[in-house]
């Protein structure tokens, strides 16, 4: 079994200095359970003797970035020898501004990364939320992902190349730095998404987009959340193409203190691009949402836009209390359909949507406002709602929920006969199994 | 009997008696690709659905005779060449199943060649983004093999960024999805991985894409300069400017002499290199980009700058590119047409060297260049029959391939590795690279029995992997 502390300390890391060695772990809690040890390498070198050592002394590790999707997936199910911080990890390694990449290290938070490419009128366009903590490495092995997916594509589109440490503390890249490339296998896709599972992220490489000359950014109102839905959907079979289109329900403007008048259905959308175009873009929206009776229309000016967004964006993940979040991801046209159904038997102010017109998917709140028996009304409601993604050909994944819903349900879903062919894909790449041991689909 | 025909027969039974092909006059059609490489395949199988490619892949596996699954045979870098495997030619399965105009998604088989879905699509005003060179020949399930770009890909992304979901045979014969029809994926991105595989991990049978909204308006700018330099200058005086345009395509002298001869494109006299830019989008946002476009361009001494809006205008603007890669054979016998990508800002240096190298080994090198990305294609122009030039064009090749890794580039933009750059992989990747990818081929359980002998050299030493 497991050395003890001090130990597995020596062993792993004589070649780390002490400082970068913490007993204090109390941070670094996963759904209850403490590590060992946490440790902060400050180079790729050290992330390898780490690995190497955990191989050898079957010591589980946990990479930690800012910590703000740690709540994702199952429990543990190993042993948390190590916390891996790697937070110190944040240079960028190249900014080729001309070229419109970049290559980071995995720990440099997203608004540390946006706040450089500011200065250059470029962004990498992965929103997540939380974005001053959520470290690149966190969010792209969580998936996390924000509204500019809406015109950008997912994390994967935007990631070209990757280096990760894994068993045995081999060093792997995979990709490359340039926008164009086919050689060898797109290894960097089993790592976005992957929660860890296969190895430790350390430096990414991404293509970058010029920012739009100008934004407008409208809100719109509307008696009901159908018609705010089914406007963004109307937007999206045009060639309008926003950067970012979300619809949000009345608990979201009231929780997030987005102070917009008390209505059923909201619209939010972004667009960016050249002054005349803009004009044209934000006519044809106006028309499009005059459809479905809106009843109010309010440009946001610069402050305001920045402000609007990140409460949207933020929603709920810094709430002192972690209530229960989903990400549903079906059909374009099953949201609505969905929310529908998911309503029926529920009392207003349980669920709430905030969802992505066009794209197919949505998040989903739980508050626990008034309600006895909570976890068990929000097990039932997850279990109906996970039944109507999957039929629909869809799926539905718990991003956060207490332990007690978590060990009744699982975060993930059944994933079908390619788990298989991931079980494989662990044995092969993780064969001492200690990165995040259990945490990941299938219990992988 | 012997086992060949066994396996004949067997594959007879699944597919019937005139979808399997074994006699060398049948074959041979078989036998070459778009590459330089050619080689006999034991035998021709053309399934009709996924079950008989299942059925397929369970007998070879009996036999013990690996499968090289095939579309079109476009492709560049000898993805199809069969080295006596059985090939699985997935022509016959050119189904679209679904086109689902609300989500914008279509469902189609690997056989579907690219621009038919397009044409399929267009009535509810719809596209398929990528647009690889072929498109009017080679099939989905190529491209996915490949992960084929196109001209058009600087702006909307490869075929990776456009397909939503497969469903796939594996090497033990069981049908699955990977992905489906939403935007996000459950589990590990194994569709990503299995797009670009060039057939060495799956086989795909269906695949589900995405597609996009055809822009409401193109427009076409023709820039022409005296100076390779200076339009090098002006594709990166583009890109810094904030514009991302559907395409960036760039030719040298020797192309623009070939296509002026061929399609009589009506470029002017003493042009070093040609710039087409297309931008689409709304109408007032193509006009505005064209316009700082042309602005750009005019800061490096173009000899001359046309645009177009209109359909048949445009078309004669591209003709020129269009016709190039055939007309390179009016200025030698054969060419080799290189692919590699490299950093923006670096082509001005790089098409430097490879002039150099033209000079060095005495051969033609026509430039050709998706400049929007980087990416580039240099032919090199020679004789087959003339073994002592193949030879130096070759190593022309891979002097190319080192140069844009040296740059900061990769070795294939968009042709794959295949056979033509195995070779050069280690250029790329060490060891652990390579047994990282190695082992991906264990996770799906192929080992070999899947197009052997691609994209890794031969010999390497990842191959330990396989104890």
């Amino acid at each position: 079994m497991l050395n003890d502390n001090s130990d597995a300390k020596q062993r792993s890391l004589e070649s780390i200095e002490a400082q970068r060695v913490t007993n204090d772990v109390a941070k670094y809690c996963v759904d209850g359970v403490e590590p060992q040890i946490g440790v902060s390498p400050i180079s790729v070198d050290e992330i390898v003797t780490v690995v190497k050592t955990a191989s050898e002394e079957s010591l589980g590790i946990v990479p930690f970035g800012g910590g703000t999707r740690i709540c994702l997936g199952n429990p543990l199910s190993g042993s948390y020898g190590i916390a891996l911080n790697m937070r110190s990890m944040n240079r960028i390694v190249t900014h080729n501004a001309g070229d419109l990449t970049a290559t980071v290290e995995s720990g440099i938070t997203l608004k540390e990364l946006s706040d450089v490419l500011y200065d250059h009128g470029q962004f990498l366009a992965l929103d997540a939320p939380l974005l001053s903590k959520a470290t690149i490495g966190g969010t792209l092995a969580a998936g996390a992902i924000g509204p500019l997916k809406w015109q950008f594509g997912s994390p994967r589109d935007l990631v070209v190349g990757m280096q990760v440490v894994q068993s045995h503390g081999k060093l792997v890249k995979s990709g490359g730095r340039v926008v164009k490339n086919v050689s060898g296998y797109d290894m960097a896709r089993l790592h976005i998404g992957g929660l860890g599972s296969l190895g430790v992220i350390t430096e990414v490489s991404f293509k970058l987009s010029p920012l739009p000359q100008v934004q407008k950014n409208l809100v719109i109102t509307f008696k009901q959340l159908e018609h705010s839905i089914s406007s963004g959907l109307d937007i999206a079979n045009t060639e309008i193409m926003p950067l970012s289109m979300m619809s949000f329900d009345r608990t979201v403007n009231h929780t997030a203190g987005l102070g917009l008048s008390t209505s059923e259905g909201y619209l939010a959308i972004r667009l960016g691009g050249r002054p005349r175009t803009l004009n044209r873009q934000l006519q044809e929206c106006i028309k499009i949402c005059e459809n479905y009776e809106a009843v109010e229309f309010l440009e946001l000016d610069e402050q305001a836009t920045y402000t609007f967004w990140r409460l949207l964006v933020d929603y709920k993940w810094e709430s002192e209390v972690e209530n229960p979040i989903a990400r549903i991801s079906v059909a374009p046209d099953q949201i609505y359909p969905m929310i529908k159904n998911m309503l029926v038997q529920d009392k207003p102010d349980f669920l709430s949507f905030l969802t992505e017109p066009g794209y197919g998917s949505m998040i989903v709140h739980w508050s626990d406002e008034g309600y006895d028996d909570f976890e068990e009304a929000v097990i039932i409601s997850m279990e109906k709602s996970r039944d109507m993604a999957v039929n629909l050909g869809g799926h539905f994944i718990i991003e956060r929920a207490p332990e007690n819903i978590k060990s009744n349900l699982d975060p993930w879903g059944k994933v079908g006969g390619s788990i298989e062919i991931m079980r494989r894909m662990k044995q092969e790449y993780d064969p001492a199994n200690i990165f995040n041991v259990g945490r990941f689909v299938g219990g992988i | 009997m012997n086992s060949i025909q066994n396996l004949i027969s067997d594959l007879k039974s699944v597919v019937g008696d005139n979808h399997v092909l074994h006699d060398d006059s049948d074959l041979i059609v078989y036998e070459y690709d778009g590459s330089i490489d050619k080689s006999l395949p034991r035998a021709v199988v053309l399934p009709a659905t996924t079950k008989e490619v299942s059925d397929i892949v369970n007998i070879a596996s009996g036999y013990g005779v690996p499968v090289v699954a095939r579309g079109a045979g476009t492709g560049l870098s000898g993805g199809a060449i069969s080295h006596g495997s059985l090939v699985i030619a997935l022509t016959r399965m050119t189904r679209i199943l679904d086109i689902n105009p609300q989500n914008k998604v279509a469902i189609v088989e690997p056989g579907v060649v690219n621009l038919d879905l397009s044409h399929a699509v267009e009535g509810h005003g719809l596209y398929y983004a990528p647009d690889p060179s072929s498109q009017k020949v080679c099939t989905i399930g190529g491209n996915v093999a490949e992960n084929s770009g196109g001209p058009h890909c600087l702006a909307y992304g490869v075929t990776t960024n456009h397909v939503l979901g497969v469903e796939v045979v594996t090497a033990d014969g069981a049908i699955q999805w990977l992905g489906g029809s939403t935007r996000e994926v459950l589990g590990m991105d194994l569709r990503g991985v299995v797009i670009g595989s060039e057939g060495t991990l799956a086989i795909v049978t269906k695949i589900a894409v995405r597609l996009l909204p055809k822009p409401e308006a193109v427009k076409t700018l023709l820039a022409v300069f005296k100076e390779l330099d200076d339009a090098s200058a002006a594709v990166s005086g583009i890109i810094g400017s904030g514009i991302v345009p559907a395409a960036i395509e760039m030719m040298d002298d020797l192309c623009i002499e070939a296509a002026e001869a061929a399609v009589h494109a009506g470029y002017p006299e003493g042009a070093g290199a040609v710039l087409l830019v297309e931008v689409d989008g709304l109408r007032e946002s193509v006009e505005e980009e064209v316009d700082e476009v042309d602005r750009v361009c005019r800061q490096f001494n173009p000899m001359e700058i046309v645009t177009a809006t209109d359909p048949k205008q445009r078309e004669r603007l591209w003709a020129g590119r269009k016709g190039v890669l055939g007309a390179l054979g009016r200025l030698a016998p054969n060419y080799y047409l290189v692919d590699g990508t490299i950093p923006r800002t670096k082509l001005v240096p790089v098409l430097a060297e490879i002039r150099k190298m033209s000079k060095e080994y005495n051969l033609p090198i026509a430039n050709l260049l998706h400049a929007g990305d980087g990416n580039l294609h240099p032919s090199v122009l020679f004789d087959e029959r003339d073994s002592d030039q193949k030879q130096r064009a070759l190593e022309i090749g891979g002097k190319i391939l080192k140069l844009c890794v040296e740059a900061g580039g990769v070795l294939s933009g968009e042709h794959g590795i295949g056979l033509e750059k195995q070779e050069y992989f280690s250029l790329m990747f060490d060891d652990n690279d390579m047994e990282a990818m190695a082992r991906l081929k264990l996770a799906f359980s192929t080992k070999d029995s899947f197009n052997p002998g691609k994209i890794f050299p031969s010999g390497a030493s990842c191959v330990d992997v396989y104890r």
